[in-house]
């Protein structure tokens, strides 16, 4: 099956493309999305959020890298990209949304060619764009995420999300695979089941809180923070029976690593979280967690659809492409996995 | 102004004002007072405000569509002075036109089924051509683009250039279908076919087909890329040309259409100070509503110097005492040239009747209704409010000196028709030397040709001669048992009680040598110790 296959099969309406470090392959895997929808016939919407460290050149004032883009497309893009696209443009309306590069305008190419796409600066402006976009008859909006932190939470607006990786993500084959396997872990972080609980974290990420659920009822706890305040948070738990830690904030690697000196209480821990964008923690001190029976839940799971490959780091490391793309396979499975250098198929297994 | 305007609450008129266009803001943050002699112009300005008010009565929802499109009116200022200058319009400052143009007519069109209509100052100017030429297909949509009708050679090139693409990709096709049979490999996404590095007989065959080159190398594969052919090169350098060639005659066109505009420059900046203007009165309106405001009488120039208020509000005080479910009590007050003197309790209100008298005429000033049930006044060159609330820690000085030199500052002179607002004249120092430099400069002001109001503790000033008195009436009127009563509460709420019972109205009253004495009964509310008010008491009896 194809990439847009994959998409379309899943009745994903936005999509983002992340990558795991830079050249992972991710330009790629949109120029392939928008070239399969030029096929398919598929009207789309472009836009990028966060910034790739040179997204913007910082002496030229260049939004990078430039895409090719067919006929009837819609971008969201700053003001200032638009003098510098090689298609004609129509501008369609304003946003209101202001960034570096001018104010974000709703556009539709009128002719083929490269464009320069430089999206708005936030996630909420995001969403609207995605909306507008949609009101504007795309099938498909596209977001390319940066690699920063507005980049990176991509995913947690758009309905699905594909994943880039590749040589670049570790030194070795064990570690690209660690990796990508924990990358894929997080991201794939389940939902909080309990239709209760939902309720009550999603008030107090909203209102900022660390509360404390279990069958006593809830317990706001007296800090703004659980960063840096590992110790204090966990001076207010007990491992007498099991509850929840809503951490409206992010879930770092200092809260897991303190609270595996209470291995007891993570027995009974389930931490809830806005969404799995909001939790940064290592490989190892993740798998410590899981094995010592801690969970992590979401209040907004997202959708990883498919995982593309790059066996090729620029640094010269570089791997067999149909071995590497098969042990990838092997080890995100179910998810589909596709090297775009081999071919548009997903890798079998 | 900014502090006297903070004190008076003209800041918070500004604030309330709320103009939807960046036209409307401008002007706003523009707004000066009307002066002595600018009588016509206010006159007319009140009447243009009383004309939108009714108007909100009668066509609410044409006003509140106007008021939707003002806020649609992206700000073209900037624009317009680079295009008055010979600059070049890009396509979006020609978008962003083209919509204020699309909403300049959809308010002319609201204007015209308004019944009374708004003078012409406050209407923009029709725009059809302008806007014909900015929609060269006639679409209606207020998308912009330059289309292909504005040029026969714009069209011509990108025929041209979509043809040549067409041409380009057909050939590049051909080419690579040809060279992957040749080899049996097929080519990647990026244009590339792969040969394994040990493949040596692969590679070979691949490079002997001379239609390679190879693009790049990893530990296992070399990559390799067709090599353009002459044919190719030459299709993708006239590509390269044409674009350039297009890109040209869009310059072109966009230089064309800014000279057009450049002709309506003149008739643009007024039509953007007229939406600025309507958008300024409508916003006016919509506040006097909301304040409950009436029409101020206005004094002509050479008539004597008068500020009368009936029933006036400060909309501040009131919506913070609204928040604190308390009701503001109205004040009314008639002053006339020279000096008038308030006296009377602490917090029986002095202050805020000194604040709102000079919200009231400053609002006249900015051509504004009033939150009272009558108002006549004149214009005054200036408006001073002395409060002794002074930044004492930044500037060094004491508040003594704070007040001195702010007087210095605010003493008119005698032909100046100027309103003077002063609260607890000369409270700061002693009170012996404080009383007499009091009445001095009451005795001073009385002879000018301004409208000063003093509130004052200092018995001296209540027995004051040509001067009109003023006093509160306080908590004279409540029966002593009542009060006692109210006492026995609790500190916070026999502050409560305190304000219910206080009685804000302000009577005229004849020259006296002795003030009523209220503080110890206002304290004793307050919550001071009962020990320290009965010495208190003691030694006022002595």
């Amino acid at each position: 099956m194809r990439l847009l296959e994959r998409i379309e099969q899943s009745g994903c309406k936005s999509v983002s493309v992340v990558g795991l470090a830079k050249n992972a392959g991710k330009t790629v895997a949109v120029n392939t999305i928008i070239r399969q929808c030029v096929e398919a016939g598929v009207t789309l919407g472009l836009s990028s959020l966060g910034y790739d460290g040179e997204k913007i050149d910082v002496l030229s004032r260049l939004a990078k890298p430039r895409i090719f883009v067919p006929e009837g497309t819609i971008l969201a893009t700053a003001a200032d990209t638009l003098p510098r696209a090689a298609a004609g443009l129509e501008i369609l309306a304003t946003t209101n949304y202001i960034t570096a590069l001018g104010e974000v305008m709703l556009v539709r190419a009128r002719e083929s060619g490269h464009v320069e796409v430089a999206g708005p600066d936030s996630l909420a402006e995001m969403r609207h764009c995605i909306a507008a976009m949609q009101g504007l008859g795309c099938r498909l909006v596209l977001v390319d995420g940066a690699l920063d932190r507005i980049g990176s939470a991509a995913p947690t607006i758009t309905d699905g999300t594909v994943l880039a990786t590749g040589a670049v993500a570790g030194g070795n084959m064990r570690r690209i695979l660690i990796r990508s396997m924990h990358v894929k872990a997080i991201l794939s972080l389940p939902g909080v089941s309990d239709p209760a609980l939902r309720a009550t974290a999603g008030a107090a990420c909203q209102a900022g809180q660390l509360l404390v659920v279990d069958s006593a009822g809830v317990r706001q706890l007296p800090l703004i923070s659980a960063i840096g305040h590992a110790a204090a948070v966990i001076s207010h738990l007990s491992p007498a029976e099991p509850f929840s830690l809503v951490v409206p904030g992010a879930i770092t690697d200092s809260l897991l690593g303190e609270l595996l000196y209470h291995p007891r209480l993570v027995k009974q821990i389930r931490l809830v979280s806005p969404d799995p964008t909001h939790v940064f923690v290592g490989p190892e001190i993740w798998q410590k967690f899981l094995h010592f029976g801690g969970r992590v839940e979401v209040l907004k799971p997202i959708t990883i659809l498919a995982v593309t490959v790059n066996p090729t780091a620029p640094a010269g490391k570089s791997y067999a492409p149909r071995e590497f793309a098969l042990e990838l396979a092997r080890a995100l499975a179910p998810l589909p996995v596709y090297d775009l250098f081999l071919g548009e198929t997903a890798v079998p297994l | 102004m900014s502090d006297a305007g903070l004190m008076l609450g003209i800041e918070y008129f500004l604030a309330c004002l709320a103009p939807t266009s960046p036209y409307g803001q401008a002007q706003a943050k523009g707004l000066r007072p009307f002066k002595p002699g600018q009588e016509g112009d206010l006159k007319e300005e009140l009447a243009s405000l009383e004309q939108a008010i009714s108007l909100l009565a009668t066509h609410l929802s044409e006003i509140i569509k106007i008021r939707h499109y003002l806020a649609q009116l992206p700000d073209w200022r900037e624009p317009l002075h680079e295009v008055t200058a010979g600059g070049v319009l890009s396509d979006v400052e020609l978008f962003s036109l083209k919509q204020n143009l699309y909403f300049f007519a959809r308010i002319k069109e609201l204007q015209a089924t308004l019944a009374p209509r708004l003078p012409v100052k406050y209407e923009p100017a029709d725009f059809h051509t302008l806007l014909a030429l900015l929609d060269p297909d006639n679409s209606g949509s207020p998308s912009f683009y330059l289309s292909d009708s504005y040029s026969l050679r714009l069209a011509e090139y990108r025929d041209k250039i979509r043809a040549q693409q067409r041409a380009a990709n057909r050939q590049s096709e051909i080419q690579k279908e040809r060279a992957a049979k040749l080899v049996g490999l097929s080519f990647n996404p990026a244009g590339e076919i792969a040969a394994p590095r040990h493949d040596r007989s692969l590679q070979n065959r691949i490079e002997g087909t001379n239609l390679f080159i190879q693009s790049r190398e990893t530990y296992t594969e070399r990559y390799y890329q067709l090599k353009p052919t002459p044919q190719e090169i030459t299709l993708a350098q006239e590509l390269d040309r044409l674009l350039k060639h297009e890109q040209a005659e869009e310059e072109r066109v966009r230089h064309k259409l800014s000279l057009s505009v450049k002709v309506e420059a003149e008739r643009l900046r007024q039509t953007i100070a007229s939406l600025g203007r309507l958008d300024l009165l409508l916003s006016k309106a919509l506040l006097a509503r909301d304040w409950r405001c009436v029409r101020p009488e206005l004094i002509e120039r050479d008539a004597p110097a008068e500020f009368v208020m009936d029933k006036a509000r400060h909309p501040e005080v009131e919506a913070s005492l609204r928040k604190q479910g308390k009701a503001f009590t109205p004040v009314s007050i008639s002053l006339q040239t020279g000096v008038a003197v308030v006296t009377g309790a602490n917090m029986g209100g002095k202050t805020v009747t000194l604040r709102t008298v000079g919200l009231l005429a400053s609002l006249v000033a900015y051509g504004m209704f009033v939150p009272a049930s009558f108002c006549r006044t004149c214009l005054f060159t200036h408006i001073t409010i002395l409060t002794g609330e002074y930044s004492v820690f930044v500037t060094g000085l004491s508040r003594f000196g704070h007040e001195i030199a702010a007087l210095c500052r605010a003493l008119p002179s005698a032909q100046t028709r100027a309103l003077l607002l002063v609260d607890e004249l000369a409270s700061s120092t002693n009170p012996a030397e404080g009383s007499a430099l009091a009445q001095a400069v009451a005795e001073h002001l009385a002879r000018s040709a301004s409208v000063c109001l003093l509130t004052t503790h200092y018995d001296r000033m209540a027995f004051l001669k040509d001067v009109a008195h003023w006093q509160v009436v306080g908590l004279s009127n409540v029966p002593s048992v009542v009060l006692a009563q109210a006492l026995a509460d609790s500190p916070a709420a026999s502050q409560r009680d305190l304000a219910e019972l206080m009685d804000y109205t302000l009577t005229p009253t004849e020259p006296t040598r002795h003030l009523p004495r209220e503080a110890l009964r206002v304290a004793a509310h307050l919550g001071l110790p009962a020990s320290i008010l009965a010495r208190a008491a003691e030694l006022l009896h002595r």
